[in-house]
């Protein structure tokens, strides 16, 4: 018997986090003390709620949850066979790709199913794209294909994987009102402000930009990097000198300079992706 | 001239881990030791700053379980007894080290360190933290974010709009009745967003959240600005991300400030390395070692051998990595200028708790930033993002990603084989609450009593720390314990109240020990059709 999320946890040990640590305020130290949480100590949480219901928990774009439970009578539907002298069943979530229809049942771009332990109560649905509208069915198929659901879940979003291509831009302004909630209007493009006017006047940097042009970007050269010593280098020999040290230790991530940046089209300019590098999120090689 | 601005946040939060029902909770230490090691010496660099008259901005979240147990009575006279037990350990450590001069000097400097806690926490605080942070922000140089009522992690619970929106509510009430204003930023706990949970900031009047860089770089439209500045959800509600290269420089372990050599070492604590003979009486009573707080390395190198902290070393590192880290941000601003119409903002969020706790000198290196800030003023300016938005009132509209800050990106630090099992019971819980909220409009009297205490064991159930801490899976037991009480006393005041037979006796012993928003509103679990 497949344990629960075995198939989704291999998957997922392969992109193992690159340590992205995250400390938190405190640490175990051993074993634990006598909890004084005693008062329902003897007691455990329901098997069951006596309730059949789906539901879909995306944890990635590439990844569904799914948990259910099912009342006495519908977990008894699986003794009921389909039909007369139907054909052995087994426990299936089937899963529609319902981006941006109202599903009816019939209108979904496409479906697949997961076979599952029913008993199990929750499953890993691995998903081959992501920002797309998903909703699931719980449910039998017989080795004839006839499906019988018991339960169908609420439509959930895969989330995006990697930035929008190009921009649709729209603008808002929102302002403080005395009431709540605060007033928000729509605006027709970002208003420059006083430093992007004495930018344009006094810079010989242009930027594609703000003269509009995107289709043929006129190249932006910046200036290359003088040969002053960075200033890094000289506090760690400032550093070094105060104390006899050496300048070892932990090396300290390399930053974007744009010294040493030749911005020659759209890609070193666009802030999308200057924002993302250096940002590691770990999924963006599956 | 070029300029840019920077925006730090520090987010402090500790789940509620009061245990009135003993005497020798382990876990209450974790509060004692962040007051400590966080919380106080936060507030004497920017009280320091303040009365200097430098002109620093910084926003603050100070999520509501925190501010409960600083504010509760049988919390600040335990930490008190804390810090008199540590005042005397460090008596006795002064006499052991007598023969080693250089462990004598810091075990003088942790005895002095305690006595000036204990003198401020009792004098100055007069027992209550939140009163200090409240005057800062009424001088007008820190912003307090509020936060979810109890940390729950807002993707994951919101297959059951009540539950968000009772998180939010209940968040921004205890926020608006504790601190006295309301608040314009809320924290996300964990960064963790998903479309829509705006719209029911919106009618709280929530002007921003802080999400994850790809939050933003991921919008449904391509960010012009990346995240150097926000963008509006559809809402109205603005999102700043967090900037990656400042998260790397000061969070990274490996390559951070943090991890630098001269700092002191946060594992090697006295508590570990003494006889239980000698530390007994200042571990807990089972000898189970927990940290003193007295730790005498410094992080020396990548192996086992540790050498003698030096703060005079660290404390210059502090003002290094202070200098490096406006050098960055002023490269950063400088290459932003030749590609932004406007000034960009850089936003740099951490937990608090980093910041003293796990980075010792934390406090300093803060201390220094916004000194040097003011003293320069050159290119780099702080800023809080509700000034920055009266600044720039127009942005533009996407809808961003779902994101958070935890492993990968998404989830899967709270949703995964470790800590899975609990969702089916915090949905089916969180179902219970809203029929019990929508039967019972108008309970008085025990009935009353019965729905405020099955809506705070709720809400207790559904913090985030739990099945972080299954995930980490150190403290599962822990974890796994909290959520099953949480629950199962949830369940038995559900079936109390549907019969109507509450048991007061236990309702009050579970009220002392889960005492949390006195003056919850379990109504707000009610949704339309129940």
């Amino acid at each position: 018997v497949q344990r629960v999320g075995d198939e989704a946890g291999r998957g997922r040990d392969a992109l193992k986090p690159r340590s992205k640590s995250k400390p938190k305020a405190s640490r175990p130290k051993g074993g634990r003390p006598p909890s004084g949480l005693a008062i329902e100590a003897s007691e455990n949480l329901p098997e069951s709620y006596a309730t059949t219901r789906l539901v879909l928990l995306p944890i990635d774009p590439y990844t569904l949850h799914a948990f259910w439970d099912l009342t006495r009578d519908d977990q008894g539907r699986r003794r009921k066979p389909l039909g007369e002298g139907s054909l052995p069943s087994r426990a299936v979530l089937r899963v529609y790709d319902v981006t941006g229809v109202m599903f009816d049942g019939s209108n979904a771009h496409g479906s697949f199913d997961v076979d599952i332990d029913i008993a199990a109560g929750r499953w890993y649905i691995p998903l081959s794209s992501p920002e797309k509208s998903y909703l699931a069915e719980l449910g039998y198929r017989t080795e004839d294909g006839q499906f019988l659901p018991l339960v169908r879940s609420e439509t959930v979003h895969a989330p995006r994987a990697r930035p929008a291509s190009g921009t649709d831009e729209q603008y808002l302004m929102v302002t403080a009102g005395e009431d709540l909630p605060f007033k928000v209007t729509e605006h027709a493009s970002l208003p420059e402000d006083r430093i992007s006017r004495t930018k344009r006047e006094s810079s010989a940097i242009r930027n594609p930009d703000l003269e509009g042009d995107r289709e043929n970007p006129p190249p932006i050269e910046t200036k290359r990097a003088t040969t002053a010593e960075d200033p890094l280098e000289t506090l760690r020999k400032k550093l070094a000198g105060l104390y006899g040290l050496g300048t070892e230790g932990p090396s300290y991530p390399s930053p974007v300079r744009s010294e040493n940046l030749r911005i020659e089209d759209q890609e070193n300019s666009d802030l999308t992706a200057l924002s993302e590098r250096g940002f590691s999120l770990g999924i963006s090689s599956r | 001239m070029k300029q840019g601005y920077l925006a730090i946040i520090l987010h402090a939060h500790l789940p509620y881990l009061g245990h009135a029902e003993y005497d020798d909770s382990l876990e209450e230490n974790w509060l004692y030791e962040a007051i400590s090691e966080a919380y106080m010496p936060i507030l004497f660099v920017l009280e320091g700053l303040a009365e200097e008259g430098i002109d620093f901005r910084l926003t603050l979240s100070i999520t509501p379980t925190l501010a409960s147990m600083l504010s509760d009575p049988l919390l600040q006279s335990r930490y008190l007894d804390r810090l008199d037990l540590l005042i005397d350990l460090g008596k006795k450590e002064i006499l052991r080290t007598r023969s080693h001069p250089e462990f004598q000097a810091l075990a003088r400097r942790y005895h002095r360190r305690f006595v000036k806690l204990r003198d401020a926490y009792l004098n100055r605080y007069d027992r209550n933290l939140l009163q200090a942070f409240k005057q800062l922000e009424e001088s007008g140089r820190i912003e307090i974010m509020a936060s979810a009522a109890t940390h729950g992690y807002l993707p994951l619970l919101c297959a059951n709009e009540s539950a968000v929106r009772a998180q939010i509510d209940v968040g921004i009430e205890y926020h608006r009745r504790t601190f006295g204003r309301r608040p314009e930023g809320f924290w996300l706990p964990e960064c963790g967003y998903y479309p829509g949970v705006d719209e029911l900031l919106k009618e709280k009047g929530i002007r921003y959240v802080v999400l994850e860089t790809h939050g933003i770089t991921r919008s449904e439209s391509r960010p012009r600005y990346g995240v150097y500045a926000p963008v509006y959800c559809p809402s109205g509600v603005a999102a700043f991300a967090r900037d990656a290269d400042c998260s790397r420089q000061v969070w990274s372990s490996v390559e951070g400030y943090p991890g630098d050599y001269d700092y002191r070492e946060f594992y090697r604590d006295i508590a570990y390395d003494l006889d239980l003979d000698y530390i007994g009486p200042y571990v807990h009573r089972g000898g189970i070692r927990l940290d003193t707080g007295f730790k005498y390395f410094r992080i020396t190198g990548k192996e086992g051998h540790k050498e003698v902290y030096v703060p005079e070393w660290a404390e210059r590192k502090a003002e290094i990595h202070a200098e490096h880290f406006i050098l960055e941000r002023r490269r950063q601003i400088k290459q932003l200028d030749s590609l932004m119409d406007r000034n960009p903002i850089v936003v740099a969020p951490y937990d608090a708790e980093l910041f003293g706790h796990w980075w010792f000198e934390g406090p300093k290196w803060l201390n220094y930033l916004m000194r040097k800030v003011h003293k320069k003023q050159e290119m780099v300016r702080l800023v809080t993002l509700s000034e920055y938005l009266e600044q720039y009132s127009v942005n533009q509209a996407s809808t961003p990603s779902v994101s958070s800050w935890g492993r990968n990106g998404f989830h899967e630090t709270w949703l995964n084989v470790r800590n899975d099992w609990v969702y089916r019971h915090l949905h089916e819980a969180a179902s219970s609450m809203e029929k019990l909220a929508g039967r019972h409009p108008r309970a008085k009297g025990l009935m009353l009593d019965a729905l405020k205490q099955a809506a705070r064991e709720l809400l207790l159930a559904q913090a985030s720390d739990w099945t972080f801490m299954m995930d980490k899976g150190d403290m599962t037991e822990y974890a796994t314990k909290r959520i099953r009480t949480h629950l199962l006393r949830l369940g038995r005041l559900k079936e109390q109240i549907e019969s109507r037979s509450i048991d007061p006796a236990w309702l009050s012993t579970v009220e002392n020990q889960d005492r949390i928003f006195p003056h919850i509103d379990y109504r707000c679990f009610r949704v339309e059709g129940h």
